[in-house]
Formats: C-alpha cells, structure tokens, sequence
C-alpha cells in the first residue's frame, strides 16, 4: 500500500518511491515465475524429456553467470523497463522450474502409483493430487524468496557499476547508493524481510493447504 | 534408478556432461561477448576491432573493393574525399596494384593522370621509380603502364612467397629489393614467415623481416642493434596483431575464403583467433588474461564454497530446532532441499560472491569480470567469463550431489543430474 502511495504521489519520500518500483517488480516477478516456472517444471519433472533435457541446459547455462552479469550482457540490446521486470520473471521462473522439476523427481522416488505408471496409465488426477503438492513446498519457499532476490540483484548490481536489475529506483539501488543514510538502509531491509517473511507464511499456508487435499 | 552407482565416474555420465558444459561454454561466450562488444563502444576501450561487425559480417571488404572505392574517391574533385583516397591507396600500397593498374585505362584520361599521380609516393617507396618518373601526372602515367606491362607478373602469390623465403633464409640487398618492390602485395607472407621465435635464429630471421615490414608498412619501431628473445617475440606479436586486424584490407577474399569471412571478418571471429593465437591475449593494461584469471580463480572459488557452506549448515541446523524424532532424516531432507534450491539459485550465489569481491582486497575473478565490463575490455571480460564459467560448472556439482546422496532410496541413488 505504502508502495503504491510513493508512486503515486509526486512528492513522496524517496524510501517510498522504492517501495512502490520494488512491489511492481514483485508482483511482475512473481507472476511470470509462477505462471511459467510451475508449468514448466511440472512437464520437466513428469512430461517428455527433451523437456527435462531443455531446461537442465537452459539452467546450466543460467547457472555459469551471475544474474547482475547476465543482465549486463543484455541490457545494450535495448530492453525496455517492463522487458526488463519479464526478463527477471523468466530468470526466476527458470530457477521455479528446477525446483518443481526436483521436488517431482524425489516424490517420484517414493510414488505408490508406479504399478499404474509402468502400465503406461498416468491420469491427471495422480499428478495434481500426489505429485504437484509434494512440489508446492520446496516451490513456494523459493517464490518467498523474491523480494530478498531482487533486493539483492538491484543492490549488488549497483554497487558493481553494472546497473541495478529491476529499477534504478529500487530499494536495492537506493541502498546501494553511497549518499543514503544508515537509517534509510536498515529501514528498507527491514521492509524486504518483512515482506519476504510475510510471503513464506502465505506459502507455508497454502502449501499445508495443498498437502491435506 | 541407474545402472551406475552414484558418484562413480562413467563414459554414460561424462559424456552427456562434458557435452553440456560445451553447450554452456558456447552460450556463454556468445552472450558474454555480446555484452562485452557493446561495452567496448565505448572510445577508451582500446578494443582494436570495433569497426567490425559483432557476428557476421554480411558484405565483408577485401583489397579489391578498398582500393577501387579509393581510385573513386581519387578522381572526384572534391578535396578532403580525394586526399583520403590518396592516403588509402598509400596504406594498400603493392596490394592495390593488381586492381588499379589494370582499371586506369577504362578511366577518363584526366582522371587516370590523378590516379596515376596519387600512387607516385608508393613507386618511391617500392623503389621502382626515381621522383623524376613520377613528378607530372602524364610521367607517373606512363611510369605506372610501363611497370605493369613490365612487372605484373611478379604480382603472383607463389613468386612473392618464394622472394620472402629466399629473404628470411638468407638476407642480400637483393632478395631485400625482391620483396621491397613487391611492398604490401607481400604482407601476408612476410607475416607468415615470422613463425616462433624460440632461439637465435629466429631471431636473425625476425630482425630481416622485420626491418622489411616496417618498410611497406610505414609502421612499427625499429628493433635494437642486437635484439633479444623478447624483442623478437613482441615485434612478431605487433605483426601478427596487425593481420589479424587489417588482414584482408591486403588480401583478395575469394571462394571458401570469402564464405569464411562472414564470421572471421568479426569481432567476434577477431576475438576468437586473438584468443586460439595468444591464449586469450592481454588485456587493456597489457597484463596477460590467461594470468589474471587463474590467479582470481581460487579466491572466487572460496567464496562460493564458502556462501554454499554457510546455507547447507544453515538447513542442517535448522532442523535441530524441532525435537520429535527422526532428527537425522530431517536434516537429510532440509539439506536435499536446500541443496536443490541452490543449483537452482546458482547464479544468486554467485551474485553474493560478487558482492563479497566488492570488499577491497577480497578481487576475485568475478570483479574482474564486472570491472573488464565497466571498462570495455572486451579480451579481459572474454577471459574471466571463460574462467568463471569452468568455476561454476565444478562448483555446483557440489550442492548437486549433495541433494542426489541425501536421496539415497533403498542403497541406490538419483545422479547427480537428476538432484
């Protein structure tokens, strides 16, 4: 709320300005990693394998750079703000997919339906009532990681020069600047741990949510 | 299930592995190199092949369309583009001939005169004329007829290459005129008969040859009265550098050669034979990359070690908290858990150990990285992204099998991979 206040309002203090370009960026983030990275790693995890093989190239090849880097690399090519938040997106929902992917895998190794799968049968109902919650999980603690994520990829890439990788406008960058105050600092880290625990309880939630069923 | 234990090295897992960090190797680069060109925009840079293409060069450019487009420019009567042409086919020097000489009588008998007049210098410097043959436009026309009908025969690959072996073997002033009166019609086999210089022989051999390009060339210092080893070496470094640079600026791209330079005439093709030639070559400061980056190296991988241990201890531990039983599992779970999310994260960890490297004294190769990006040097950045590639790719194999051992399922275990 305080976020959408400092986009709002012309003169808001520069702490909530930040807050308002690093909820946008959640909330982009967020979006496409779950929009994309869950279905992507459930066909990974439990569909063909050139799916599987796919994605392990796509996150080795991910996993050689850091992201403040990768970001760097492409920005020249003149990627918008908006491009900017779904190019995050994709990164995290690649990261998304490994996860579900992994967490399938596991359940997979502990599957009491394997007598109906070596039959060839794998109806719908096994995968979103057995596999799928067991993913949820280890999922969304990842997602809550989001907002410590960005945080981190904003700041670090300022600090190195490279640029900051959601919003120059960002807490991360604000933080990163050498002109904040110490005060300005612990308060905006105390808004990205608050926000990140405020989504793990959401996560845990839904996640026993999804178990029971 | 797999057949192999896990853990035990087979040609069924390396293979697949090896093909992937290829794959990943050559993602990289491209990507990296993309960012690395841009950067190297800008002026500072010192990158010596930005006015190339970055990966395919669609129309690249030989001697033949340099020194046409400069006879053009020669005969239009506007000043400053004539006077570049003339410096043009002074830098194309014996290279242009071959195209020149033969097009000067489908010109305009003025313009053919000014032509003729423009390559006067390079009579001079070829030694084939004295400043009286070329002094009015109609003599360094009749000059210039002459020599071809007399000398275009000399203008063959195999006469020239056979002059300059003559002349690194053994020099005579001779043999030395041979070549000198072929000028840059004889780069490409002056350059090439540089080869290693491991002893005092090729020292001797460099020293003739050298004396001979900084003559065509008008380029390059004189080396000193008795060169050493090291002299030797640069002054072939600083020739090779050139042809690699300006290589077909002198040379005909015909046939599978010009096919080749779709990707050689790039910056990216420029980058990738400076690297295979000099072993990643030298970065801005002159300081060798291949050092820098294996000494980065080992810093960097301790604080990645360090940042995976912290959060595989931070997961075991975690378990302590709850005091049912079945303490071991927990942990066995958090730790398979956490290991999971951090070859997921990788790239994460690899951005805190960015942030660790921005403490002073903490210089791994991922500030160098940042740091050759920032500055656009594009050799050093080119370098530290391969360096910390291999890194990475050695180092999450780490919480990898530590996810793949924590699921040991009845003696058995997921590959690595599968973690």
């Amino acid at each position: 709320m305080l976020g959408v206040v400092g986009l709002a309002l012309p003169t808001a203090p520069a702490f909530l300005v930040s807050l308002g370009h690093d909820a946008l960026a959640l909330v982009t983030v967020l979006a496409v990693a779950l929009l994309v990275g869950v279905p992507l790693g459930a066909l990974a995890g439990s569909g063909p394998r050139w799916v599987d093989v796919g994605l392990a190239f796509t996150t080795d090849w991910i996993a050689a750079v850091p992201v403040v880097l990768l970001l760097a690399f492409v920005r020249p090519a003149g990627v918008s703000h908006l491009g900017g938040l779904l190019l995050l997106g994709a990164l995290r929902s690649l990261e998304v997919a490994w996860v579900v992917r992994s967490a399938l895998l596991r359940a997979a190794q502990l599957d009491t339906t394997w007598a109906a799968r070596s039959l060839g049968y794998m109806p719908l109902t096994i995968f979103l009532n057995r596999r799928l919650p067991a993913a949820a999980g280890p999922a969304l603690a990842h997602l809550a990681l989001t907002p410590v994520w960005t945080f981190l990829l904003d700041s670090v890439g300022t600090a190195a020069g490279l640029g900051a990788a959601s919003s120059e406008r960002g807490l991360g960058a604000l933080v990163a600047r050498p002109e904040t105050s110490a005060a300005v600092a612990v308060l905006a880290i105390s808004a990205v741990v608050s926000v990140t625990i405020a989504l793990h309880r959401l996560g845990q939630h839904y996640g026993l949510r999804l178990a029971r069923k | 299930m797999t057949s192999a234990r896990a853990g035990k090295l087979t040609f069924r897992r390396v293979f697949p592995r090896l093909l992937r960090l290829l794959l990943t190797l050559s993602a990289v680069v491209l990507v990296g190199f993309y960012g690395a060109a841009n950067a190297a925009r800008r002026p500072d840079s010192g990158w010596a092949f930005g006015r190339f293409p970055v990966f395919v060069n669609l129309a690249p450019r030989d001697v033949r369309d340099l020194s046409l487009s400069a006879m053009r420019a020669v005969a239009r009567d506007a000043e400053p583009e004539a006077a570049r042409g003339r410096a043009e086919l002074l830098r194309l020097g014996g290279a242009a001939l071959p195209h020149v000489l033969p097009k000067l009588d489908t010109l305009e008998p003025s313009v053919r005169g000014k032509v003729a007049l423009a390559l006067a210098p390079l009579a001079l410097r070829m030694r084939v004329a004295n400043a009286d043959d070329v002094a009015s436009p109609e003599r360094a026309l009749l000059f210039w007829s002459r020599f071809w009908q007399d000398r275009s025969i000399d203008f063959r690959p195999t006469t020239v290459r056979r002059a300059v072996e003559r002349m690194a073997e053994r020099a005579s002033t001779l043999r030395r005129d041979d070549v000198i009166h072929a000028d840059t019609y004889a780069l490409e086999a002056l350059v090439g008969a540089l080869g290693r210089v491991s002893g005092p022989a090729d020292i001797a051999r460099v020293a003739r040859l050298h004396s001979v390009l900084m003559h065509v060339t008008a380029r390059g210092d004189a080396l000193p009265r008795e060169p050493s080893l090291d002299d030797a070496r640069r002054a072939v470094r600083q020739w090779q550098a050139l042809w690699l640079e300006e290589g077909a600026d002198f040379s005909v791209l015909e046939g599978p050669r010009r096919v080749a330079a779709l990707v050689t005439e790039t910056q990216f093709g420029k980058w990738l034979a400076e690297a295979v030639l000099w072993r990643l070559g030298q970065a801005q400061d002159g300081s060798l990359v291949t050092a820098r980056v294996l000494e980065a190296l080992p810093l960097s991988a301790l604080h990645v070690l360090t940042l995976l241990a912290v959060a595989i201890a931070t997961a075991a531990s975690s378990a302590l908290g709850d005091r049912s039983a079945g303490l071991y599992q927990r942990m066995r779970a958090r730790v398979a858990a956490t290991s999971a999310s951090l070859v997921a994260s990788f790239p994460v960890v690899l951005t805190l150990a960015l942030a660790i490297e921005l403490v002073p004294g903490n210089r791994g190769v991922l500030e160098l990285c940042a740091e050759a990006l920032r500055r656009g040097d594009v050799n050093l950045m080119m370098g530290a992204l391969l360096g910390l590639t291999l890194l990475s790719d050695l180092l999450v194999t780490v919480p990898s099998r530590l996810a793949a051992a924590a699921h040991v399922v009845d003696g058995d275990a997921l590959d690595g991979d599968e973690a």
